[in-house]
């Protein structure tokens, strides 16, 4: 067992591990978060997507031990004092939503990507769910959710 | 109306966004132990001897389960009702290993890690057997035999009129051949279940699960236990699309949980899900069709070998459901279903999406169109002049088509991809590198059992004391909106919001019996269900109202929720709650069980444009008009979903979807990475058009889309390919390979 610390969604976390469990691993089972899905365990599915120092990743594919040091946000950790995350109110309002087992991953991605780029092109949005999968919706009203979380973001901006 | 044809977001999209929805493998138990089972390495073996004892000794393991420890009860994992009679040839744990999907032992321990550890310790020692893979060789004289009695699980013929003499007298005759393949369900939820066998011979299982009573009463038989010892709760499910149908794994959790005493989860990795679950039917098929100069078709001769795999499951209901689709969709006098399930060496093949339609009609729409060019008539107006109309009877039974609108969506579908358009400017546009194409195809998919079996679904809805209400329903929604929809029927009956509706489902305990969420019921059967049930508490609520102002009912109005009298006088729900539990001691409580003894079709006509990469062999869908025949729109968001959903799906089957196995059996694609399905970016321009066109004993006239939606995807695909290249590819998946091979031709 090796002894971490991992901050997560904005706390830090000592932990016991052993060197080979997953990020993933830890953070469903230890922690219980469970918002974060298993879906192929091979870094295929984008289920498990976490924003690590604000990029997707995919948590089934890395080991806790390496993850110190790093900002860790989960699906959990998304919206902030009871208020949803734009991406979030947008995935609702577009009908992205179905069974909702891949809805973590592609609100993780689609935040890492509009922090990235504010306004992206159709090109850049494919690009980006490039590594999550949905059985459920043929990703039209995912990609419809992502231009209107940006347009939304674009407008409070300017309003702020 | 004030809910039903609003679009409606689903109703716990604010869970699973935050993700705080609770799936099956989110659930916690005390002291869990995680299982894991070891599958046959072998597509066709005997087991000679295991031995146990190193994975048992191995600190943490707290059972180990082999043939040993089996009951010997021959079950079929999709039996549904206790007196139903499937073909039953699977026992728990078997020293015969029919395919790769065989369970030859499992262990439950501490964590998966020293699960796994204490499966890579168990010995056996296995005879090989000879084995067969295909559905066609598997019928030979001489080929290795599943069963004594041999591999022809079901043989199946059914024809109107007279198809020898029809095909000897017509001007053209046609005949293709097609291949599809196995192909995986993959919800991104794997299969997942929690067993708990109590001291007291109580087994509760916790899991995704589309048939909570059909998987209650397998584990009933299987175990001897009475049905009344036996739980089955089904959380909130992350897709199934038929695969989540019967037992997969609970009778092994449950016989771990039995000898460890403690709960026990097993949750499949995706290759365990590829391989060891079921998959939809490989066949092949051979449809000819025979028409008339003038494009009047004349006959239809279809058969097929369907592929069963090495168990039956539903694939006796898959053929007879297929054959009796073909013959509802084109009003041609002579047409024959000829088809055989057969046992082979390979994983189940079961339920999926579409079940059987998407073979048969792809068999025969790519066949229409071969038979269009040959006439060199449009294949729109070929199909035009031959497409059933509406309350037309079955050639086959008499009974009648309902109100299926498949030519209105031919007509108003090709309007709207703007089909004649498209045809010439594909023609224009097809160079050295690129081709382009167009391809349409038509046909349909059933709603529920009626009139094979009971088709039976039970719902009641109790009022609260704040004038809320409890809602019990038995149904067990997918993933696809079925609660949603359910609250919304509920809503519009009783007019109150749907946050002030509690629904339970898919629970042997707290919730209502159900026939089980397959064959397109959800919506025809379970939303009628609610439908009635809602209108006998309405009905029950303005009696009461009625009842406090001496007045007739007929003489009430529920307006904003409050009934209000001529008068203005005015009660709301939970007054009259309260006068029904002050004045008549009375709860207020409604429960209905309802049969479906009608099978409307859902219809569809699909449109696509293709462009096929010469130097590549690559397909891109550019453009997609789906024209659906949904009778009402009841939810017109996720009915978008649904066919959106559908056209993902179909773009898989039609393109690059099929579970390979190498030349023993064995399973080739053991991730996403080696079974590719659709990504955001394989996607066409889609537009969606609904017929709606009251379909009588539907929920407010509506009926089922999202099996309907898959069948008419990949024939549509496979024909503008075909456009495009002037081929004749009928070998699924079109793999890039294959376009190069033809091209080469």
């Amino acid at each position: 067992m090796l002894s971490i610390l991992l901050n997560i969604n904005g706390r830090d976390y000592p932990l016991q591990v052993e060197s080979n469990w997953t990020l993933l691993y830890v953070i469903r089972e230890l922690l219980r978060f469970t918002g974060s899905k298993y879906g192929c365990g091979t870094g295929d599915c984008g289920a498990c997507k976490v924003l690590i120092d604000g990029e997707a990743k995919n948590s089934c594919t890395l080991l806790a031990r390496n993850m110190e040091g790093k900002k860790i946000v989960t699906i959990e950790g998304v919206s902030q004092g009871g208020q949803l995350h734009p991406v979030q109110q947008a995935f609702i309002d577009a009908g992205a939503i179905q069974c909702g087992f891949c809805t973590p991953g592609m609100v993780i991605t689609s935040i890492a990507l509009l922090s990235k780029s504010p306004d992206p092109t159709e090109d850049e949005i494919l690009e980006a769910l490039g590594n999550n999968l949905c059985r459920c919706s043929g990703y039209k009203k995912i990609v419809e959710a992502i231009h209107l979380a940006a347009l939304q973001m674009q407008e409070k901006e300017v309003v702020s | 109306m004030k809910y039903i044809g609003v679009p409606t977001p689903i109703d716990d999209a604010l869970m699973k966004v935050t993700g705080h929805a609770l799936y099956g493998d989110d659930l916690a138990f005390p002291n869990a132990l995680v299982g894991r089972i070891l599958f046959s390495p072998y597509a066709h073996a005997n087991i000679l001897s295991i031995d146990t004892s190193a994975a048992e000794a191995l600190p943490g393991v707290h059972a180990v389960v082999s043939y040993k420890d089996s009951p010997q009860t021959l079950y079929n994992r999709i039996h549904r009702n206790l007196h139903d009679t499937p073909p039953a040839t699977e026992r728990v744990f078997d020293t015969r290993l029919r395919c790769i999907s065989d369970a030859v032992a499992a262990v439950a321990a501490d964590n998966e890690v020293i699960a796994n550890r204490a499966i890579s310790l168990i010995r056996v020692e296995y005879e090989e057997l000879p084995f067969v893979l295909d559905s066609e060789l598997a019928l030979g004289e001489n080929a290795p035999k599943l069963y004594p009695e041999g591999n022809l699980l079901e043989p199946l013929l059914t024809q109107c009129g007279d198809v020898d003499t029809a095909i000897k007298s017509a001007d053209v005759v046609y005949t293709q051949r097609m291949e599809t393949k196995m192909i995986h369900h993959a919800p991104i939820e794997p299969h997942v279940c929690v067993a708990y066998w109590a001291p007291d011979d109580n087994l509760t299982v916790w899991g995704p699960q589309q048939g909570v009573h059909r998987t209650q009463i397998i584990l009933s038989r299987i175990f001897g236990l009475p049905i009344s010892k036996v739980h089955y709760h089904s959380p909130l499910m992350g897709g199934a699309f038929g695969g989540k149908d019967g037992l997969t794994a609970e009778h092994i959790a449950a016989l771990l949980s039995k000898k460890s005493g403690r709960h026990v989860k097993i949750r499949f990795n995706r290759k365990e899900d590829i391989l060891c679950t079921t998959t939809r039917h490989a066949a092949k098929m051979t449809a000819t069709i025979a028409a008339l100069r003038d494009g009047t078709i004349t006959a239809i001769d279809y058969r097929q070998f369907m592929n069963v795999g090495a168990y039956c499951g539903g694939s006796v209901n898959v053929l007879h459901a297929m054959c009796g689709k073909m013959f509802k969709v084109y009003a041609i006098p002579n047409m024959r279903f000829d088809g055989k399930a057969v046992y082979t060496n390979t994983p189940v093949g079961g339920a999926m999406r579409g079940f059987g339609s998407p073979k048969v009609f792809t068999a025969i729409e790519v066949a229409v169109n071969q038979l269009a060019k040959r006439l060199d008539i449009d294949p729109v107006e070929l199909r035009m002049k031959n497409l059933m109309v509406p309350f037309a009877p079955d050639p086959v039974n008499g009974s009648s088509l309902a109100n299926g609108r498949v030519r209105d969506c031919l007509r108003q579908g090709a309007e709207l991809f703007e089909w004649d358009k498209k045809k010439q400017e594909c023609k224009a546009k097809s160079g050295e590198r690129y081709a382009y194409g167009v391809g349409l195809a038509a046909a349909m998919h059933g709603n529920g059992v009626a009139p094979f079996a009971p088709d039976i679904s039970v719902a009641s809805i109790a009022m609260n004391e704040d004038g809320t209400c409890l809602l019990r329903t038995g149904n067990c929604d997918h993933g696809a909106g079925t609660y949603t929809l359910y609250k919304m029927i509920v809503a519009e009956q009783l007019d109150m919001p749907l946050g002030d509706i509690n629904l339970i489902h898919s629970d042997t305990d707290a919730g209502t019996y159900d026939t089980g969420a397959g064959a397109s019921r959800n919506t025809w059967t379970g939303g009628e269900t609610i439908v009635l049930v809602a209108r006998k508490m309405r009905e029950r609520l303005f009696s009461l109202a009625a009842e406090v102002f001496g007045v007739q009912a007929e003489e009430i109005t529920l307006e904003n929720g409050v009934f209000v009298t001529k008068d203005g006088k005015s009660i709301n729900k939970t007054e009259l709650v309260w006068y029904a539990m002050d004045k008549r001691r009375e709860k207020l409580i409604e429960t209905l069980s309802y049969n479906s003894y009608y099978n409307a079709g859902s219809y569809g006509v699909h449109f696509a444009q293709v462009r096929v990469d010469k130097a590549t062999g690559t397909v891109r869908v550019l453009d997609y008009v789906a024209a659906c025949d949904v009778g009402t729109a009841l939810n017109p968001l996720l009915l978008e979903g649904q066919v959106e959903g559908a056209i993902a799906m179909g773009i898989g089957m039609a393109l690059f979807e099929e579970i390979e196995l190498d030349e023993k059996g064995r399973g080739k694609s053991t991730s996403f990475r080696r079974y590719r399905i659709a990504h955001a970016a394989d996607m066409p321009k889609i537009r969606i058009h609904f017929v709606e066109a009251y379909e009588e004993h539907g929920p407010y006239g509506g009926k089922s889309i999202g099996e309907a939606s898959i069948v008419p995807v990949a024939p549509a695909i496979i024909n503008a390919v075909n456009d495009a290249l002037g081929t004749e590819l009928s070998d699924l998946p079109l793999l890039p390979k294959k376009i190069l091979a033809a091209l080469q031709k």
